[in-house]
């Protein structure tokens, strides 16, 4: 699908229609080669049309890697992968200037790093060190990376698709909070079924070989995003989320209990854009023009689970964000407070 | 959005109903138990007012209800999420509400709008009964267990804690002035003493003080005096034995001997001379008779008539003697005054040529119609008056000669004086015998001064003055005194004389005592039921309250000893 393709913008339900067509387009290319874990593609889709970038973890060979690079089949988007290692540079992954020789002329040409992609899949992304993770800063912000000096915009739409493994820990460096921040999902990938693992087994020991058509181009994406943004949301939502942030933070006032006894540090400005903006998508993905809450408390954990530092008791116990997201939207009631007063 | 308009005010009546039941709930149930514990804790206080809070309850309810009543907004918030619309209802409202339009309110509008049209009311109506609810019955109890408590019966005043106010205490002077006739210096040092201390109480009684303290210094005064008695010698007592052992003959007198009591050895010899008269002026009168006769055998008419003339005169002197008995016996407060001495010399002497029965019967009557208190106070006043003009002619003799006064005179005065505060331990309410302090629960607290006059069938009549407490006596039959005392009945119908009255015995258990005289040559069988026995009876919650009389001073100056403490 092209941005010509797109219905006129006055008819929204059209729009609509388009825009969930083309997501189940899209699952339906992506989902030749990926088996199950339809939540987690549903997710990395939230961030790509949300304009956000998606940290994938989990175990190695969970098919992390081979979602992005089927994604990036099935999107006509440029697509680059970095594998990091310890012994990564800045540079190696943003480009440098380097000299060429012009006809007798030497001159500084820059030379692009893997980062000038649309679609970057940053593979293994906490075995870099925090230099070269921090790298990644300014384009994943504001799309651009500056070179000696010289401001470079990126392509758009510019989504940077991240892995890392929980398990081996050794010689990696945790993402720092600013870096993990940046991202606007943080989907963790689970160990297949057994149905799943089947089909899996199926598609990879055999002979067959799928090929991904590409159901979507760059424009497009772009024009699924103005809609997302055009999605309305009452104010008792915004309301809403923005309690249930403040509810988050343990050094809040309106801080929930469960946040004082078990966070050390709770989402932010961020987070809070991230629900509203990723609750948007799973609007437009249900087919609505207005956010509902149940879009909220879909996108909750995603949105949120890295924004969270668990206090020492929570780790003690082995508590993790997601318990914890969990028990704050059960304590921060949907409901106006005036509400919740009178009403039950 | 009509049907959301009529939707969010559904909801608003609901929580608004909600709101104040479950405010008054708790408001009911918080002033309910305030005022079941007001009502515990001071009973006495008016119940009433627990029943305005009753009302107070609901109307601040509503007021709270009303004053927490959630904006619009928040209602619809409530319907979106009742009617399960996924908020299309809320946005749709929010943009109606700012007045925007396009195509994504359009489409919210549209989500919304069957959600609307297929709501009923009760699918957004909210639970109007909560748990709190529960607060009702129990503010209900609350109240109710308020109003029903018991009010508990008023403490206990302290026995004896009352203030007593005597502006009459001349009944101490007597104790006061006692010092001038002692007769050794023992005695006067202990009489001064006695002295000091009368004056003491006196101005005591006189600012007012404790009726338990009063009556305690009242006793006190009393052992005092009682210890002033100057003990009979051997000699004496061999001496009033052979005096007594003489008065065989004239029981009550005798009687009066041993118990030297002076006063009432003066009454049975007035008594025994009035019987003796009457006996001769019978003899006179038959032998006037005989001789009337005898002339008028003889034809003297005229002598005759003469001598029928002076029966006659000694008959009615002989009526008028029984008059001013009666009349005596119907005024029993006055006994031992001049008065009722003067009507027992008219009864003697029979000069009562004022005296008819019309006359004592309006007297009897005017005394019968005054209460018991106020004849208790008239004779009073009686009795001082005579005191006063006792004290005026002693003084007048003191002028005139300085005579000693002897050891009876002195025994007179004394008893005198011990009267004086027996009936001053009844002014302070206190009684006429020990055991004087009220007993908490005990049936007629403290002693009373009861008398008691019964008629019989013939002209016989009783008077008893006892010293008890209890309840109230009857009038004529049952004595009455200001302690409500009461005395048995006395019955009077063979001229029987009865008496019960205070003596004085230190140490003794009460100093009431109780005489009778059996009218000589009655024979036992013809006696009433109670003749000789008529008796006054201690009120209930007094120890002891009548001791038999006569009881030989020896025997008592035994138990005395043998009982009494150590001095």
């Amino acid at each position: 699908m092209s941005d010509q393709e797109l219905p006129d913008r006055g008819d929204a339900a059209a729009r609509i229609e388009a825009f969930r067509t083309a997501i189940a387009t899209l699952r339906d290319a992506v989902g030749r080669i990926v088996v199950g874990q339809d939540s987690v593609v549903e997710e990395v889709l939230v961030c790509l049309f949300a304009g956000g970038h998606a940290l994938l973890e989990g175990a190695p060979g969970l098919g992390k890697t081979l979602l992005v690079r089927t994604l990036s089949d099935a999107l006509h988007l440029q697509f680059s992968r970095i594998q990091f290692t310890p012994d990564l540079m800045p540079t190696d992954i943003t480009g440098t200037n380097v000299v060429v020789d012009d006809g007798g002329r030497k001159r500084f040409e820059l030379q692009r790093g893997p980062l000038f992609g649309q679609l970057v899949l940053a593979d293994e992304i906490n075995r870099a060190t925090p230099k070269t993770q921090s790298a990644l800063l300014e384009a994943m912000a504001e799309g651009s990376i500056t070179i000696s000096g010289t401001r470079h915009q990126l392509a758009q739409p510019f989504v940077v698709l991240a892995t890392e493994n929980p398990i081996e820990m050794e010689g990696t460096y945790p993402l720092p909070e600013a870096q993990l921040d940046r991202f606007l999902f943080k989907v963790l990938v689970p160990s297949p079924d057994e149905d799943t693992l089947v089909g899996i087994l199926d598609r990879t020991t055999g002979n067959q070989k799928a090929v991904v058509p590409q159901v979507m181009d760059g424009p497009a994406i772009l024009g699924f995003r103005e809609l997302v943004r055009e999605v309305r949301v009452a104010d008792a939502l915004v309301r809403y989320v923005a309690r249930f942030v403040r509810a988050s933070d343990p050094s809040s006032s309106d801080a929930a209990p469960s946040a004082k006894q078990l966070l050390r540090y709770g989402a932010g400005v961020r987070g809070a854009q991230s629900l509203m903006l990723s609750a948007k998508v799973v609007a437009l993905m249900n087919g609505r023009a207005h956010v509902s809450f149940a879009d909220l408390r879909r996108v909750t954990l995603p949105a949120l689970r890295h924004r969270l530092i668990p206090s020492f008791e929570a780790e003690a116990d082995g508590i993790s964000t997601d318990a914890i997201l969990e028990r704050l939207l059960k304590e921060v009631p949907e409901t106006p407070p005036s509400l919740a007063r009178v009403a039950g | 959005m009509d049907p959301l308009r009529r939707l969010v005010a559904t909801v608003r009546r609901a929580l608004l109903l909600r709101g104040a039941l479950r405010w008054t709930a708790w408001l009911s149930l918080v002033l309910g138990v305030a005022a079941l514990l007001v009502a515990w804790l001071a009973p006495t206080l008016p119940r009433w007012p627990s029943l305005t809070l009753l009302a107070l309850g609901p109307l601040i309810g509503i007021l709270l209800a009303l004053r927490r009543m959630p904006p619009e907004g928040d209602l619809v918030v409530f319907v979106d999420l009742r009617l399960g619309a996924n908020q299309a209802v809320l946005t749709a409202w929010e943009a109606a509400q700012r007045r925007e339009s396009g195509p994504f309110v359009e489409l919210a509008r549209a989500q919304a709008e069957p959600k609307l049209r297929d709501a009923k009311r009760r699918d957004v109506r909210p639970r109007v009964l909560g748990r709190e609810l529960w607060g009702l019955p129990l503010a209900a109890g609350s109240y109710a267990a308020a109003l029903l408590l018991p009010i508990p019966p008023p403490p206990r005043p302290i026995a004896g804690g009352e203030i007593v106010r005597l502006t009459d205490t001349e009944a101490l002077r007597p104790l006061e002035r006692l010092q001038e006739f002692a007769r050794d210096e023992e005695q006067r040092r202990r009489l001064e003493e006695l002295a000091r201390e009368a004056r003491a109480l006196r101005e005591r009684l006189e600012e007012g003080m404790e009726q338990r303290e009063a009556l305690d210094a009242i006793e006190r005064l009393r052992e005092e005096a009682e210890r002033s008695r100057r003990p009979e010698t051997a000699d004496e007592r061999r001496a009033r034995d052979a005096a007594v052992d003489e008065l065989a003959q004239e029981s009550e007198m005798q009687r009066a001997l041993a118990e030297r009591d002076l006063e009432s050895l003066d009454r049975a010899v007035e008594r025994a001379a009035a019987r003796r008269e009457e006996a001769d002026r019978e003899r006179a009168r038959e032998a006037l008779e005989r001789a009337a006769e005898a002339a008028r055998a003889q034809g003297d008419e005229a002598m005759a008539e003469s001598l029928m003339e002076r029966s006659r005169l000694l008959q009615r002197r002989s009526r008028q003697a029984d008059l001013a008995r009666e009349l005596a016996e119907a005024m029993p407060e006055l006994e031992g005054m001049q008065l009722r001495r003067s009507l027992e010399r008219l009864e003697r002497d029979g000069d009562g040529s004022e005296l008819d029965q019309a006359m004592v019967d309006a007297m009897r009557d005017a005394w019968g119609r005054l209460s018991a208190e106020e004849r208790q106070r008239l004779a009073e006043a009686m009795r001082d008056a005579q005191a006063a003009e006792n004290t005026q002619a002693r003084e007048a003799g003191e002028d005139g000669e300085q005579r000693p006064i002897t050891a009876d005179e002195y025994e007179r005065m004394l008893r005198e004086a011990l009267e004086n505060l027996d009936r001053l331990q009844i002014q302070a309410g206190g009684g006429g015998g020990q055991g004087g302090m009220p007993v908490p629960g005990g049936q007629g607290n403290g002693n009373g001064n009861g008398n008691g006059n019964g008629n019989g069938n013939g002209n016989g009549n009783g008077s008893g003055n006892g010293s008890g407490g209890g309840g109230p006596g009857g009038e004529n039959d049952t004595g009455r005194g200001p302690g409500g005392g009461e005395t048995r009945a006395l019955p009077g119908d063979d001229g029987t004389l009865a008496r019960v009255r205070p003596t004085i015995g230190a140490g003794d258990p009460s100093r009431s005592w109780v005489e009778w005289v059996d009218p000589e040559g009655m024979p036992e069988s013809e006696r009433g039921p109670g003749v000789g026995g008529a008796t006054g009876s201690g009120a209930h919650g007094e120890a002891g309250g009548i001791e038999r009389a006569p009881i030989p001073e020896d025997y008592r100056d035994h138990v005395r000893t043998f009982f009494g403490p150590a001095r």
